[in-house]
């Protein structure tokens, strides 16, 4: 009952107060970002200040938390996207809930899906977010940014070759990425192979035997607050690994990378240093380590 | 007139604990990677991969596998006598819900905290089989007291106790999936669905030893139970001390669940489906249904995990599910069965 | 020889609402007694204390002995219930069941023994019963069932038989076959009998002796031509009824009147 006179309020207030639907006649002004990767590329472009809502997962930068907030990304709560009056919203095609997508274009919203699903579809999703404020040329400018970032990896570690690579997410169970996640192209681009990428969910259940069978070169645990030297510790039973025993167990703060926002590039460089140490090492360290080269590794 | 000897217990259990080795064989040398078995043999204390394949991921996991599906089966047997409902299952109990909650709450505030045992020579446990533990715990004193009336724990308030609280349960643990970050509800999700995936064989000694002890001090009523089946009142006056047995069985098995949920996550449906199935192949006398359906538990749970380990590989089914696909269609067999017959099978 | 059963003012009650006031009796070794009384005139309730389910105020001896000193298998040997109706919901055999009285015989660590297999044996072939051993008890008629209650009742090898309105749901048939055997049991065991009953009839017909329960209290105790007058069933049952005296069975027999004849 109290929804329905809720909805017939907002049509009338809407009805007599938006100057119709005319496209392009004006850049938005206030936007709600409805996924924390649209949160930090309106940020990256500048236009941090017209967010008028995010969801409670955006926090980056750091200006985002203090921003008020419409609920997390799965659901976000349409009353509080209607309150704070957006000419514009911003979801993520596959994640944002499109039934409610289609409520508040039917409560008189402009709503955009953006596909960040692989790297491309992000670059993809800049351009569009771009275009959306009539700031191309910003666009343009983050898109170079982040290709320039993805250059210099490649060139740097063009001379290695490839190792594989094991992702672990979630642990009790173990839980790594597959095939269909943009977390798979980052390592593929970072010089790894992943070792689950023959599996057709993005996310999965990954049993210890497929681990040993697969052998990876490279574990990088991608879990919250693990610690290196647990890391180690929790594999030591499983020395036919290659990581295991070469002592490449590595674990990673999750936030960049799990993210598919502009922030990738970045993301990308820290997984190729993981994957790839020999790299990047500086010239002084270079004189101290053994493998001084940017080689495949010995066998 | 056919009675309960000695030598049925023997020629059955003989037969379930010969298949169940041969599962436990069978099971090892099955997965979703090939395995080289002279390899392994030959190289058991190298860091070799067939070695560390059957060795040290596959056969640790049967082994919890096996304990678990007997736990679990013999939990549901004593459970259906004591709530007198042929249809009652471990995770009417409430215990498993409470387990699974403290398992959630471990992994969401310090899924990382290990706890090593013996000063780090016996190895380490997680702290999140502990808090799921604890859970259990909480809970089972819970729906206990609850239940509790005039020293006599009634089935139908046990029943409802037990039902409430797992909702209860669940709707906490949907509002923390709701509140986590998108990779803890992930774990979580998987961790509700159940997994046999362990290396620490010190878990799996663990679990073995607790299972077992529970399982013989279950068995050791197993006369109890056949009169508890009568009704109450009726097992009271043909000599069974009724609130004594009733606590034992509850607090033994509440103990047991907590600790394979704890381990293992949710797996239903072995508590329900394995005691009907062994009722009706080898009678409705507890003294021997126990061990059997223990025994039939473990074989049916140890391939269960085999199969949720060859279905999507190289991804892994959580076995819960595996289970489920068994038990639903089941359960709905037996309510058919139960409408034709009159009396509940 | 000290009595079966004696109780002195017992007292039961349902939190405010009293169901025993007072009751006291004496019940000797071999003899039979039927108690009868309307709905709610405590009998059930009696014979669950009687058989330790419930617990009064007041003094219940089993045996010369106070009844909350007896473990429960010790009772389960002294005295053995025939319940109204059997409710079992797992399927378990004739044999099974009567077996299951032996329960307080044998270590329950262990399996039935010769003993236990050969009182099974004789008190089914007793209720003629042995023919049904293998059956499965929800498969066999009301008769049937209540005829292998009382085979594991007497499996137990008890003193005292208690039986709870045993021939509730028996047809007539059954009825008189299930007390015939009641008082071969009493007469040829010596087996101390009290039964609940709702027929006035067959209670004068089997019982020597009768108590009358009304409204929680002994309204009469004593040899049932004694105790069933017309004057007694007025009272306790508000009926108008004519008891005649019937030379052929040795016992008074009730006939009811409809109210609105003359």
């Amino acid at each position: 009952m109290s929804r329905v006179l809720l909805i017939a309020l907002l049509v009338s207030w809407v009805a007599c107060n938006v100057p119709g639907q005319a496209i392009g006649a004006e850049l938005p002004r206030r936007i709600v970002s409805l996924a924390p990767s649209v949160t930090e590329t309106l940020f990256a472009l500048g236009f941090g200040d017209r967010l008028a809502g995010v969801t409670t997962y955006c926090d980056y930068p750091a200006e985002a938390r203090k921003l008020p907030k419409i609920g997390d990304f799965m659901n976000p709560s349409l009353e509080a996207v209607v309150a704070k009056r957006p000419d514009l919203v911003i979801g993520v095609a596959g994640v944002t809930d499109p039934v409610k997508a289609r409520e508040m274009e039917r409560l008189g919203l402009k709503v955009v899906l953006v596909s960040v699903s692989n790297l491309s579809d992000i670059l993809a999703a800049i351009r569009s977010i771009a275009a959306l404020l009539g700031s191309e040329k910003e666009g343009e400018k983050l898109i170079a940014k982040i290709a320039a970032q993805v250059e210099d990896v490649k060139r740097r570690i063009a001379p290695a070759a490839r190792r594989s690579v094991l992702m672990v997410v979630g642990f009790q169970p173990l839980i790594s990425v597959g095939g269909k996640n943009f977390i798979d192209e980052l390592i593929t681009l970072a010089g790894g192979d992943n070792i689950a990428r023959s599996a057709a969910q993005p996310w999965l259940n990954l049993p210890d035997e497929v681990v040993v069978a697969k052998a990876p070169q490279v574990i990088i645990e991608a879990g919250m607050g693990s610690e290196w030297g647990k890391s180690v510790k929790r594999w030591g039973d499983l020395r036919s690994i290659p990581a295991v025993r070469e002592g490449r167990v590595y674990s990673y703060s999750s936030d960049k990378i799990l993210r598919p926002g502009p922030r990738f590039g970045e993301a990308l460089a820290e997984l190729a240093r993981l994957i790839h140490p020999e790299c990047f090492a500086s010239p002084s360290s270079r004189k101290r380590s053994e493998e001084n080269r940017c080689e495949s590794p010995k066998p | 007139m056919k009675v309960l000897n000695r030598r049925k217990m023997i020629q059955v259990n003989g037969v379930l604990f010969l298949l169940l080795i041969l599962s436990v064989i069978g099971c090892s040398l099955l997965g979703p990677v090939p395995l080289d078995l002279s390899r392994a043999f030959e190289n058991l204390f190298a860091p070799e991969p067939n070695a560390e394949i059957l060795f040290r991921t596959r056969l640790p996991r049967v082994l919890l596998g096996i304990a678990i599906g007997g736990g679990m089966a013999a939990c549901g047997v004593v459970l259906q006598a004591l709530l007198r409902n042929p249809l009652a299952c471990p995770q009417m109990l409430g215990v498993s819900g409470g387990a699974s909650l403290g398992g959630i709450l471990g992994l969401i505030f310090f899924p990382n905290w290990i706890l090593p045992i013996g000063g780090g020579l016996l190895g380490e446990i997680s702290w999140v089989p502990l808090a799921a533990f604890l859970g259990a715990l909480l809970s089972m004193v819970l729906v206990y007291r609850f239940s509790l009336f005039h020293g006599r724990l009634h089935p139908y308030h046990l029943l409802l106790a037990g039902v409430i609280f797992n909702s209860f349960i669940a709707a906490i643990i949907m509002f923390l999936n709701s509140i986590v970050d998108f990779y803890q509800a992930q774990s979580l999700l998987f961790w509700l669905m159940g997994s046999l995936s362990t290396r620490a064989y010190l878990t799996v000694a663990f679990i073995w030893i607790y299972v077992l002890l529970g399982f013989l001090w279950l068995w050791a009523k197993g006369l109890s139970l056949n009169l508890i089946t009568l009704g109450e009142e009726t097992a009271m006056q043909l000599g069974v001390e009724i609130g004594s047995v009733q606590r034992q069985i509850f607090v033994a098995s509440s103990l047991m669940i907590g600790a394979m949920v704890s381990v293992s996550g949710m797996i239903g449906f072995v508590g329900l489906m394995i005691p009907h199935v062994m009722r009706l192949i080898v009678g409705s006398d507890h003294r021997l249904l126990l061990p059997a359906s223990f025994l039939a538990g473990g074989i049916f749970l140890g391939w269960a995990d085999t199969l949720a380990r060859l279905l999507l590989a190289p991804a892994e089914v959580p076995v819960g599910i595996i289970t489920a696909f068994f038990g639903g269609p089941f359960f709905l067999f037996l309510l058919y069965r139960e409408g034709r017959k009159k009396v509940a099978l | 020889m000290s009595l079966a059963i004696q109780t002195n003012n017992l007292v039961f009650a349902y939190g405010e609402r009293v169901v025993l006031n007072r009751v006291s009796l004496s019940v000797e070794r071999g003899e039979m007694i039927g108690i009868v009384g309307p709905n709610g005139s405590g009998k059930t309730t009696l014979l669950k204390i009687l058989s330790a389910i419930l617990t009064g105020k007041g003094e219940v001896k089993l045996s010369g002995r106070d009844i909350r000193t007896y473990k429960r298998r010790e009772l389960s040997r002294l005295f053995a219930v025939v319940p109204q109706e059997p409710q079992v919901n797992f399927p378990y055999t004739v044999a099974e069941i009567v077996l299951m009285g032996r329960a307080s015989h044998h270590n329950p660590l262990a399996f039935e023994g010769e003993m236990d297999l050969e009182a099974a044996r004789k008190s089914m072939e007793l209720t003629e019963t042995w023919s049904l051993a293998d059956r499965y008890l929800h498969e066999l008629s009301g008769g049937e069932k209540q005829r292998v209650m009382i085979a594991r009742a007497l499996a137990q090898e008890p003193e005292i038989l208690l039986l709870d309105e045993p021939s509730a749901f028996l047809d007539l048939k059954h009825q008189v076959q299930l007390f015939d055997l009641v008082r071969r049991l009493n007469r040829e065991r010596r087996l101390t009998i009290v039964a609940t009953l709702h027929d006035l009839n067959l209670a004068a017909l089997f019982f020597p002796r009768i108590i009358v329960l009304s409204q929680g209290e002994i309204y009469r105790d004593g040899p049932s031509k004694d105790v069933l007058t017309e004057e007694t069933i007025r009272e306790v049952y508000e009926v108008k009824v004519r008891v005649q005296w019937d030379e052929a069975e040795k016992t008074q027999q009730i006939f009811l009147s409809s109210p609105s004849s003359s």
